[in-house]
């Protein structure tokens, strides 16, 4: 069994990387590309300086992202007083080095690799999920020969047993062409050692050894990275060709960071999900949920106004009768007693319609579901509860605190990142909270945030590594920030930025959010947290998208009537007497701040099912209803609106910094006991798959939740990478 | 017999009087030659211009009425004239406009949808003004959203009447893009089914034309052997009509076995059934009435107006593709291009006939000289694998697939490729962009200029001739409209 070792590696790398930074800043070579004169930096690979020049060179096995393996003998090149083909994706450029990309002699050398290659592949293009996309075929076409030799009546085709690992990723792994992207992938990337090979030239295999589950958040994109229809996804299965497909740019929610997806769609029905290339988020990966959890969205959801009836049973209505109904009642509460609790899926649009509309009769209780402290400046300023120094900071960090969260779970892109410059950079990681099966090694410092008391005093190793760090990292969990002790973990964790950080590029302390819609709210003025409910008996309660039951109807008054505007029958919609029936982030153009701070676009692919509307509308026609009509009409007015809240919100893809870091630091409340447990809540993969109401009611979720309990029996799984001790 | 007592009356001089006797044959009694026509008499009440107008007077005048003078009234209400009630001592100036008539869209001698808009001076054309668009189906912009194979059946439905011939311009296109060279057998099977189209579009077209002047039987007669036309392009093909045969890189199929045969069993049949075709027509003096100085076309004016094919032809000027930038295999077999002299309907008529008695010697040419061999060119970048090699070999699978789905890449550039079509030249402007659907693609359609000169060719004409003339132009909106 072949693997590539995760410490192997990151020996290697880690000491590259050293030795070149404390030389001077490398000269550049000489290349000339097709009789091109290029100047490179040395290290470069003749496929990396072809790029450079718009040369694009075939290859299979190569990938920006992932180690060099030069296996697949697709890139070969001629260089000049070589006898043979070169392969350009391992070869390293050398000075006056005369390379030839599209030379008879290149071409031959394609020609045959690409026959070699299509020699075991079997004949399945029309039954292949990957016709269309496949890289095999492009390439094909473009380089290899039109016709073979093989004599496949006589010769035969190697065919080979397909593998179960697990119910996202559906494996034909006669298809393989063997460039072994996903066992670099999972071990790289994914941290999931267990992928491999098996055999040499024919008879070389790809997978687990014994069938085992893909444990990992982000085994799908081994589908992505797969050049052939080797590994394709389950949910999409002979489901539609590429070329039938529109597709939609947008943004995902299903966790804080905000990725870029593509949603492919055709006729109205959204069918798959798939990664969008942003190198300040995502890179080109999403987490298994943002991809597959989808199916949820078209299974229980909200599909006409509903009322609750005398006999306490929910009926369908007219949009009018729930309207005039929710209106009425908006009018006749006292603002005291009113209150709106905004989940963490919603878009600032409909979130800033709802405050207003709050606003305008007199009322300023709108709150979200997740917590924040109020004390210490809380959300004033925004430094407080957004990631400062941006994702992709993770790649410069040299020293990376995790309180309270597992970025694994609650952000399974920016854990790749993480895992990124642990492989290839010196990075020493330290973890309060729980001791969790993370993709690096790391320094466990204890489950309490009493830890940081610690550290603030120079005590222990791990304080030594961070106060000699040059762009040290703290990553806090937003989990971490509630109550009392939340308020002054935050405290305290300014103090120690401050500390950190004095005299230093980063502004180091960062708080992950786990909402999509978290950091927007708070952007816009959301109280954070529901405790004030608690205090005075709410007789108007509405809740948009909010599904996490933090608010009950024990919470209320007994008379309490409560709104549920969202997209799915769950916990919000159980307590409710009037619903409206909302849209999901698939089906609205909207805006989403990440936990960046980062203001995103998305697009609706789809439109709303039933009779479900665009959620600010709807606000707005209640506003309409109750007599209080909301000033705007058309997406470009609300977005004025939004402008005069927060200019920031518009200026998407950038990201605003917050620089009031020594402002928050004067407000921080830094006495008060943090000694409590800041473990976060997800600590296994298995409560990764389902986190909201979307993918608590998608069925490849629920199958992968399934398949990752069933995994931890497992006698063959492998041992975790521990924590160092 | 109230018939009779009109008939007496109304009888014009010089035309024999029919009278009603009880030897009468039934035949003659339907009176239709006693029908009253209006007289000078009649005319005259409607010479004033009172908005009054005539005075109804009861014939049989009583004691009464004379005595209150209701006679002399009468006497002076008919010879008096009777001014308006407004009038006012002059003359007034009335404006009187020229009849505008409206020629189609569904007037079965329009050929298609085409709607012509006619001032008439009279029964004499002053103005002809073609309003197209009826068929538009954005062909043009269609093809930039389709890969060059899914292009192809767009040409058919282009000149619906010469669909190989259209195929035949779009894939020689193609192949000038790609610089690619196709088999012999290919090119003399295409000229073969493109001669067999031209012969196939001009019984179409001269035996409507004959039917719209009033000769109905040359159609029916033709007709028959258009149908037998239709079933070589289905052997050849499967369709009818709308082959999708010659595409890029030669033909779709090799013809079936014994298709040569029956071609030829039908070629020498064929000259007869034109000499049929001759003796109901060429010396027909009606047809010799409506089409000879008819729709005359002098060669300047030919020219000018960038007619093509037998509309010039016909004028005396001798234009063919063929013969000018031969494609295909029309190099390689002889055939004369006959020419008019004066340019009207009837020399385009027989230019027509002759031609297709030329095509006849070009089908029995290609039959001939057929050579075996390939029928597309070896190369499955560009034409697909057969459906055998693609079950077997993973290459041809993959190509195949790419071929139907993204279709095959063609070199940057821009070409315009002519062929004589049965109505002209037809032609195709391709532009590419070296992907695999074209940049652009223009359509010059023959029958496009010829329409737009309609005018000038019916200026000054009766309106029974604007129908000889669209006749003769062979017009057919499929490929006007586009």
């Amino acid at each position: 069994m072949h693997r590539v070792g995760g410490q192997l590696v990151r020996g290697v790398k880690a000491q590259q990387k050293r030795s070149l930074s404390a030389a001077l800043p490398p000269k550049k070579v000489e290349v000339f590309i097709d009789g091109k004169s290029l100047l490179v930096d040395p290290g470069m690979t003749i496929l990396q300086a072809c790029a450079l020049v718009g040369v694009d060179i075939p290859r299979f096995c190569y990938h920006d992202r992932l180690s060099i393996a030069g296996n697949c003998r697709m890139c070969l090149v001629e260089v000049e007083k070589s006898v043979k083909p070169v392969a350009s994706c391992a070869m390293p450029v050398m000075n006056g080095m005369k390379v030839k990309t599209n030379s008879d002699f290149v071409r031959k050398a394609r020609e045959g690799v690409m026959e070699f290659m299509l020699n075991n592949h079997p004949l399945d293009c029309p039954i292949c999920d990957q016709g269309g996309e496949c890289d095999l075929q492009d390439q094909a076409v473009a380089f290899g020969s039109d016709r073979g030799r093989l004599q496949s009546r006589y010769d035969g085709k190697r065919a080979l047993e397909d593998k179960n690992i697990g119910p996202l990723v559906k494996t034909v792994m006669t298809r393989c062409i063997q460039c072994t992207r996903c066992v670099r992938f999972a071990n790289e990337v994914a941290a999931f050692p267990d992928f491999g090979t098996t055999g040499r030239g024919q008879d070389l295999q790809i997978g687990t050894y014994v069938e085992k589950f893909f444990a990992s958040e982000l085994s799908g994109n081994i589908i992505d990275i797969c050049p052939v229809g080797a590994l394709t996804s389950k949910q999409y299965a002979f489901t539609a060709r590429p070329w039938e497909t529109r597709k939609t740019e947008s943004v995902d929610v299903m966790d804080g960071t905000g990725s870029n997806i593509v949603l492919s769609h055709r006729t109205g029905e959204l069918l798959r999900v798939i990664p969008k290339i942003n190198d300040d988020i995502n890179e080109e990966w999403i987490g298994d949920q943002s991809r597959f959890a989808v199916d949820g969205l078209k299974v229980q959801r909200l599909l006409t106004p509903m009322i609750r009836g005398p006999d306490g049973q929910l009926k369908p209505a007219s949009w009018e009768e729930a309207l005039f109904t929710v209106a009425a009642k908006l009018r006749e509460t006292p603002a005291e007693q009113k209150a709106a609790v905004a989940g963490g899926l919603n878009d600032v649009e409909s979130l800033v319609a709802l405050k207003d509309l709050f606003n305008r009769f007199n009322s300023e209780n709108v709150m979200t579901e997740e917590e924040f402290p109020e004390t210490s400046g809380g959300s004033d300023l925004r430094s407080n509860y957004v990631f400062n120094d941006g994702i992709a900071s993770v790649e410069s960090a040299d020293a990376i605190l995790l309180v309270g969260t597992n970025p694994r779970f609650e952000a399974p892109t920016l854990n790749a990142r993480i895992r990124k410059s642990f492989l290839y950079s010196d990075v020493q990681i330290g973890v309060i909270g729980a001791e969790t099966e993370l993709t690096y090694e790391y320094d466990y410092l204890g489950a309490s945030a009493k830890a940081i008391d610690d550290i603030l005093a120079g005590k222990g190793d791990f304080a030594k590594t961070l106060n000699s760090a040059n762009t040290p990292l703290i990553i806090v969990g937003a989990q971490a920030l509630k109550g009392e002790a939340g308020a002054a973990l935050l405290g305290k964790l300014q103090q120690l930025a401050d500390k950190l950080g004095n005299g230093k590029q980063v502004k180091v302390l960062n708080v992950l959010q786990r909402w999509a819609g978290q950091a927007g709210a708070q952007d816009v003025g959301y109280k954070a947290g529901t405790s004030s409910i608690r205090k005075t008996p709410i007789k108007f309660l509405y809740l948009l998208g909010a599904d996490e039951g933090k608010v009950t109807k024990a919470n209320l008054d007994p008379s309490a009537f409560v709104v549920y505007q969202g997209h799915h029958g769950d916990a919000g919609a159980e307590m409710a007497d009037v619903i409206l029936p909302g849209s999901a982030y698939t089906e609205k153009e909207g805006t989403y701040v990440n936990t960046e701070g980062r203001s995103q676009r998305a697009y609706p692919a789809v439109s709303p099912p039933g009779d479900a509307r665009v959620d600010w509308k709807i606000i707005r026609a209640v506003s309409e209803v109750a007599g209080k009509a909301l000033p705007y009409n058309d997406l470009k007015e609300i977005r004025q609106r939004l402008n005069e809240i927060a200019p920031h919100l518009l200026r998407y893809r950038d990201l605003e910094p917050s620089p009031f870091v020594k402002q928050a630091l004067q407000l921080a409340q830094t006495s008060g006991s943090i000694d409590v447990d800041v473990s976060p809540a997800l600590r296994e993969l298995s409560d990764y798959y389902q986190t909201n109401v979307i993918s608590r009611n998608s069925r490849s979720m629920a199958q992968a939740k399934k398949a990752a309990i069933e995994n931890k029996s497992n006698p063959y799984a492998e041992e975790p990478i521990h924590a160092r001790l | 017999m109230l018939g009779r007592k009109i008939a007496g009356t109304c009888l014009r001089s010089g035309v024999p009087s029919v009278t009603a006797t009880s030897s009468t044959p039934v035949s003659q009694k339907r009176n239709s030659h006693t029908i009253w026509y209006p007289d000078a008499k009649f005319e005259r009440q409607f010479k004033t211009g009172g908005t009054l107008g005539k005075l109804w007077m009861s014939e049989r005048v009583s004691d009464f009425d004379e005595k209150i003078g209701l006679d002399k009234l009468e006497k002076l209400a008919y010879t008096d004239p009777v001014m308006s009630d407004n009038y006012s001592g002059k003359q007034r100036e009335k404006n009187l406009e020229n009849m505008i008539l409206n020629f189609g869209p569904q007037h079965p001698a329009a050929h298609g949808v085409l709607r012509l808009v006619l001032k008439l001076e009279g029964e004499v054309i002053i103005k002809a003004i073609p309003h197209i668009g009826l068929l538009h189906r954005a062909t043009e912009k269609l093809i930039e959203h389709k890969t060059y194979t899914q292009a192809l059946p767009y040409f058919d439905r282009l000149d619906y009447v010469s669909m190989m011939c259209n195929e035949q311009a779009w894939s020689l296109a193609v192949e000038k893009l790609l610089g690619i060279d196709i088999p012999p057998r290919a090119k003399y099977i295409r000229t073969l089914m493109g001669e067999l189209t031209r012969i196939q579009n001009h019984i179409m077209g001269i035996t409507t034309h004959a039917l719209d002047v009033g000769a109905m039987t040359p159609f029916f007669w033709m007709f028959e052997e258009r149908e037998k036309l239709f079933e070589f392009s289905e052997r050849v093909s499967g369709a009818r009509m709308h082959a999708n045969y010659v595409r890029p890189g030669g033909v779709a199929w090799d013809m079936p076995i014994g298709l040569m045969d029956d071609i030829y069993d039908w070629a020498i049949k064929f000259p007869e059934r034109i000499d049929e075709l001759e003796d109901m027509l060429t010396e027909n003096r009606i047809w010799k009435a409506r089409t000879i100085d008819i729709g005359l076309v002098s060669a300047a004016d030919a020219l000018n107006w960038g007619f093509t094919g037998v509309m010039v032809r016909g004028s005396g000027i001798k234009q063919d593709v063929r013969k000018t930038q031969p494609y295909d295999a029309y190099d390689q077999v002889e055939f004369d291009v006959p020419i008019g002299t004066k340019g009207d309907c009837y020399d385009r008529y027989l230019c027509r006939i002759e031609e297709m008695r030329q095509s006849l010697n070009i089908v029995h040419q290609c039959l001939n000289k057929m050579p075996a061999g390939e029928i597309k060119v070896d190369d499955h970048k560009v034409v697909p694998p057969k459906r055998a090699e693609m079950k077997e070999n993973m290459e041809s699978l993959i190509h195949h697939f790419k071929f139907f789905t993204e279709g095959f890449q063609v070199p940057p550039g821009a070409t315009y490729v002519p062929i004589e079509a049965p109505k002209g030249e037809f032609g195709v402007y391709l532009v590419a962009d070296g992907t695999g659907k074209p940049y652009r693609c223009f359509i010059r359609a023959p029958g496009f200029a010829h329409l737009a000169a309609v005018h000038d060719v019916c200026y000054m004409s009766l309106i029974a001739d604007i129908v000889a003339v669209i006749g003769t132009m062979d017009i057919v909106f499929g490929e006007v409209d586009r």
